[in-house]
């Protein structure tokens, strides 16, 4: 088992990178043993987990449609040869 | 004896419009050749799509339009705060992506490549509206985040769990404000680093190619946001 960081400090400074996965494997079990020793560390863990998913569910935006024809209407104008796809499956999301 | 978490006020700069070398290699990024795997299996290659635009395929460059137009199209409108101004980045950076085309050598990925030409046209709108030219550097902050004891431990320590009601209350209105509130008072680069990766969805190279920042500075913006946050929504829950 590894060693538990030894600070909430500590703990709370490698959330970011923790919750996206790009710890490093070593840091992360530490900061998991420091979690399962540390009560008020969980809490703080789930609402900032919480604070993310509630930003993304309220605050998503896509691309209305009338915009994305009037820049197919602009390029057409401005961009020689250009022309619009029939369909937009290739849209990336 | 209280103190705030260590770095909460950066020194480090604001994003700036970066210079914009048609050959450039993003800062912090993976190379080109391997981000480039990232491509949707069965798509053409974004690189193959520009060598046809380069030899004048509109349609070939209406296919590269169409496969990034939301997600430049949601790094204006986090940068300008308008769809009208988002309307307008969209327009002049595709179509000064058109016009410099003949000059991309393939050395960055094209997104990246695309992603800095709209920054840069969003900051430069931004710019001339505010009138003030470096209305968006070294802006000095004062985040706030938790709190620690001199040994380290969160003082206060979190009084409730609100990550239940969170879920209960995702479609509560009031809820919708307090994050809108929220969200709009962060400084302008915290904000835009935040809303792209954690509600967009970009990378943090992405992001890092974007807005002329290091993948470190991204990720550091990126904490230092989402606990200004979780401060203000525990303020909301009652916490």
């Amino acid at each position: 088992l590894a060693n538990p960081l030894e600070h909430c400090a500590e703990c709370v400074e490698l959330l970011g990178e923790y919750i996206d996965g790009s710890l490093p494997k070593e840091r992360a079990e530490a900061l998991e043993a420091h979690l399962s020793l540390c009560p008020p560390c969980i809490t703080f863990v789930r609402t900032y987990k919480a604070t993310r998913n509630l930003c993304r569910h309220k605050l998503a935006r896509e691309m209305p449609a009338e915009l994305k024809m009037s820049l197919q209407l602009f390029l057409a104008r401005n961009v020689p040869g250009y022309r619009a796809p029939d369909d937009e499956s290739g849209e990336k999301n | 004896m209280l103190r705030t978490l260590a770095g909460l006020t950066p020194t480090v700069p604001c994003f700036r419009v970066a210079p914009l070398s048609m050959a450039d290699t993003p800062t912090g990024t993976a190379p080109a050749q391997q981000r480039e795997q990232e491509q949707e299996p069965g798509q053409i290659p974004d690189v193959e799509l520009v060598r046809k635009a380069q030899q004048g395929d509109g349609a070939a460059f209406a296919e590269l339009v169409t496969r990034h137009q939301r997600q430049l199209y949601r790094l204006a409108l986090r940068m300008t705060g308008s769809e009208a101004d988002a309307q307008e980045v969209l327009q002049e950076a595709f179509l000064n992506a058109y016009q410099k085309l003949p000059n991309f050598r393939g050395e960055a990925q094209f997104s990246s490549w695309l992603y800095r030409i709209a920054a840069n046209s969003a900051l430069m709108r931004l710019r001339r509206k505010r009138r003030a030219p470096d209305a968006l550097t070294d802006q000095p902050l004062e985040l706030q985040g938790p709190r620690f004891s001199a040994e380290g431990y969160l003082d206060p320590p979190p009084r409730s769990d609100w990550s239940q009601r969170a879920d209960e209350k995702m479609m509560d209105r009031e809820l919708g404000s307090a994050i809108d509130q929220a969200v709009a008072g962060l400084p302008d680069d915290y904000r835009t680093v935040f809303l792209l990766k954690d509600v967009d969805g970009l990378s943090n190279e992405e992001i890092a190619d974007a807005l002329d920042l290091t993948v470190p500075a991204v990720k550091s913006r990126l904490h230092r946001a989402r606990l200004a946050l979780r401060e203000k929504l525990g303020e909301f829950f009652g916490e």
